[in-house]
């Protein structure tokens, strides 16, 4: 599942990025690498997607969260799922 | 001392042993280095950058004989990695590259030193940019000691303080232990004698998750300390550690049971992201160290569910906008002129009694006192409470999470001219005042950007052109006078765009491509000690950098003003403005100004004395005239006909698109001088000069095109 369409609330782990690798170690460097697990917390505008991960929560552009590849770990319904 | 700190004390020469702080943005690195440092503190350029770093004192207050009384303490640019992605991350990047390593090998064709299970990389190349913390170790620091050294010869002290630290603090948020320990790692593989601040502790503690220093101590094998530096907590145990390591009885060698290879990317095709062993080594010391927690979500997000939609995220933002920008007029004013007003009227007081007294009144030299020095100091001097409010609300606004968040909603709009959303700030207070828009740069992350929007604000038309505009409409448009002002700011607008795009497609050309990725840091209650210590500690900057230029430029324009140029006068007479060296230069450059119809020479003095200070256009040409100036700008009376008189006469008739090329002019042609000592406080000689000419070649075009087809209808 693409991060930029992953439901509210997901918790989710990365597999791989599509990205470039300049990018993709920067993602990497903050904490959203492979094996990781990441919690889908908002949607801004132009469809960006806020994640915490590795402690830090990170705005991502649609783009860049389009380039990042996840699986569900489990559909967890915290409170900002159900506010979707 | 460990035999790093004893290879760079060479580089050092006797200097005091220098101590970085290394941590990725937001962590309180700043807040830290003023607690550490007080008032014994400068800000410093890094070499050929607009890349501004912060270099103080630090007492140790140590009993140890072992230990230096004092080190310096440096605030490096915050970075996530040491393979830098921006000018701010790649000046600490080469700030902690021990660069007294002797050069072995070229940075073109280094061979990898331990490459354990990666051989076929050996030979590789690193782009000139990136600091390789391992293999690049040898070559990297080797073309880093190159670029200092060359620094240093050519602008002595400025740069002394990067070329390799004795002992680099790194700091650990508690929040966010990943990426910390990643940069900690980095710093470990390039042999960076090291030890460990931990920070954010209270926010980290309230979300459940608990730093065990000990544990973290015995999995790192250097010293950690907690500090808390907005409560102004942990510098004597971050002292105490400091001088017991540089005294020898500690090892500042991090534990690193890795033979690792991080490279840059560019020659690196075939790299695996998911096996970098140091991202592994960051894992399992998170593991050992009991710092993982699985991600949870906190008060922030709570926030953000709604500071983060577009419907209530924009008009907060504008609301937010609002408010600075009062802040910077309605509040300023007062403050200002309150400040300027008791410096040359008080003091001026004091100084006119002191010449009294021994004799010296009256002549050239007070004249020198009052009108020069002093009318410089005051304008500084109004500036002060201007520059504070501004400080003060960027340190709100940063330190309680909030720019980041800011930058979020409106980066759709600044991307479009290449910029981050934070630099709508900057330039929304450049239409109050551009000085402190050229300060609020500062909340930008990327140096090419700050440089970008501190070039683009001066066109924002400040509340002092404001005068100009007000007068000049009142006189040729009277019916339609706010219409024209409006007018005027529409315009101004516009050229702030047309700026920025052409900025954008040219010198900054690789600005802005970045996708966006956003660290949002937790909200926090703004602390008001550090607040309260930071705002003095940059209008002090302000004052002793920018105020030095300001009060010398007075002076110059007090030379122009007072020195005669036909007989009869003396210096320090009042001499009309037509007989003053300011009427002789004006009158030679008059001509320059024939194409967009105002070659006139009380025009013409006009904007050399709007150099000084906008508002003091008008009041010249009044006086060029021989009448006084309006007290309101747009009740002009007699003047009106004479200005008119004379824009008819130097436009052949076309004195309305004269008018209107003179005020162009006036939107564009050089911001203020104070402006001008502000740019080149933050971003140096050679870019604010090259700024300056650009918008004066950008404004005399405007004039003369807007003035060759006005003359045409």
């Amino acid at each position: 599942m693409r991060l930029s369409e992953a439901p509210l609330g997901a918790k989710l782990r990365v597999e791989r990025s599509s990205l470039d690798k300049q990018l993709a170690l920067r993602l990497c460097e903050l904490g959203l690498r492979p094996g990781c697990e990441v919690c889908v917390m908002q949607r801004t505008v132009f469809g960006g997607t806020v994640v915490v991960c590795g402690g830090h929560r990170l705005a991502l552009d649609k783009a860049t969260a389009a380039g990042v590849l996840t699986r569900p770990v489990s559909t967890v319904l915290e409170p900002a799922a159900t506010a979707a | 001392m460990t035999s790093l700190s004893t290879e760079t004390g060479t580089a050092a020469g006797t200097g005091p042993q220098r101590v970085m702080l290394v941590g990725n943005p937001n962590v309180g690195k700043s807040t830290l280095f003023n607690l550490l440092t007080g008032a014994r503190q400068k800000t410093m350029n890094a070499p050929r950058t607009t890349v501004a770093f912060e270099s103080g004192r630090w007492r140790l207050r140590s009993t140890d004989p072992a230990a230096p009384a004092t080190v310096r303490l440096i605030d490096l640019p915050g970075t996530y990695s040491l393979l830098a992605q921006s000018p701010d991350e790649q000046v600490t990047a080469e700030a902690v590259s021990p660069a007294a390593i002797p050069a072995t090998s070229s940075s073109g064709s280094s061979a990898s030193l331990g490459a354990t299970g990666r051989a076929k990389n050996q030979g590789h190349k690193h782009s000139s940019a990136t600091a390789c913390p391992h293999c690049g170790a040898k070559s990297a620091a080797a073309k880093d000691g190159h670029l200092v050294g060359a620094g240093r010869a050519e602008s002595g002290r400025e740069t002394d303080g990067l070329s390799g630290p004795d002992l680099a603090i790194a700091m650990l948020d508690a929040n966010a232990p990943a990426s910390s320990l990643y940069l900690i790692g980095q710093l470990a593989l390039l042999g960076v004698p090291l030890i460990v601040a931990v920070t954010m502790a209270d926010v980290a503690r309230s979300r459940g998750v608990l730093v065990d220093t000990a544990q973290l101590r015995d999995v790192l094998g250097v010293p950690v300390v907690e500090v808390d530096p907005r409560r102004g907590k942990g510098g004597e145990r971050l002292a105490e550690t400091v001088a017991a390591v540089l005294a020898g009885k500690i090892s500042p060698r991090v534990k690193l049971p890795l033979e690792a290879e991080i490279c840059g990317l560019d020659d690196k095709p075939d790299l695996d992201l998911a096996s970098d062993p140091l991202f592994d080594w960051v894992a399992e010391t998170i593991a050992a160290a009991s710092l993982d927690r699985p991600p949870t979500p906190a008060g922030s997000d709570k926030v953000d569910r709604w500071l983060l939609k577009w419907w209530i995220g924009t008009p907060v933002f504008l609301a937010i906008l609002w408010l600075v920008f009062e802040a910077t007029t309605v509040l300023a004013g007062p403050l200002q002129e309150a400040f300027e007003g008791f410096v040359v009227n008080v003091m001026g007081g004091w100084v006119q009694a002191g010449l009294n007294l021994i004799g010296w009144d009256g002549g050239w030299f007070e004249s020198l006192l009052q009108d020069g020095l002093l009318a410089g100091v005051g304008i500084v001097a109004g500036f002060v409470p201007l520059m504070a409010i501004i400080f003060l609300a960027i340190a709100l606004l940063e330190d309680s999470g909030y720019m980041a968040r800011a930058a979020l909603v409106s980066d759709r709009l600044m991307r479009l001219i290449g910029l981050d959303g934070r630099a709508v700030l900057p330039l929304v207070i450049g239409f109050g005042c551009n000085i402190p828009a050229v300060a609020a740069t500062k909340t930008l992350p990327d140096a090419r950007q700050r440089l970008m929007t501190g070039l683009m604000a001066p066109y924002a038309s400040c509340t002092a052109r404001l005068v100009i505009f007000l007068f000049i409409a009142s006189v040729f448009f009277p019916e339609h006078a706010g219409s024209v002002v409006f007018g005027m700011y529409l315009i101004s607008a516009g050229l702030i765009v047309l700026v920025g795009l052409v900025l954008h497609k040219t010198a900054f050309r690789s600005v802005g491509d970045q996708p966006l990725i956003l660290v949002l840091p937790p909200y926090q209650v703004p602390r008001l000690m550090p607040l309260f210590r930071s705002v003095v500690l940059r209008c002090r900057n302000f004052v002793l950098r920018a105020g030095q230029v300001i009060v010398v430029l007075s002076i110059v324009v007090w030379g122009l003003l007072s020195i005669p140029v036909t007989a009869g006068y003396t210096v320090g007479d009042e001499i009309p403005a037509q007989d003053s060296l300011l009427g002789a230069v004006a009158e030679g450059i008059a001509p320059v100004f024939a194409p967009a119809g105002f070659d006139d020479w009380h025009v013409t003095a006009s904007l050399m004395t709007g150099f000084v200070a906008k508002e003091a256009a008008v009041g010249t040409m009044a006086t060029s005239f021989g009448m006084e100036e309006p007290e309101d700008p747009t009740q002009v009376g007699d003047l009106s006909s004479k200005v008119r008189a004379a824009l008819d006469a130097s436009s052949g008739g076309h004195g309305n698109a004269a008018a209107w090329a003179y005020m162009l002019f006036c939107l564009g042609y050089a911001p203020c001088m104070a402006t001008v000592a502000e740019q080149r406080r933050v971003f140096g000689l050679k870019p604010t000069a090259a700024a300056l000419g650009l918008s004066l070649a950008i404004s005399w075009l405007l004039a003369v095109v807007v003035f060759q087809l006005g003359a045409l209808l």
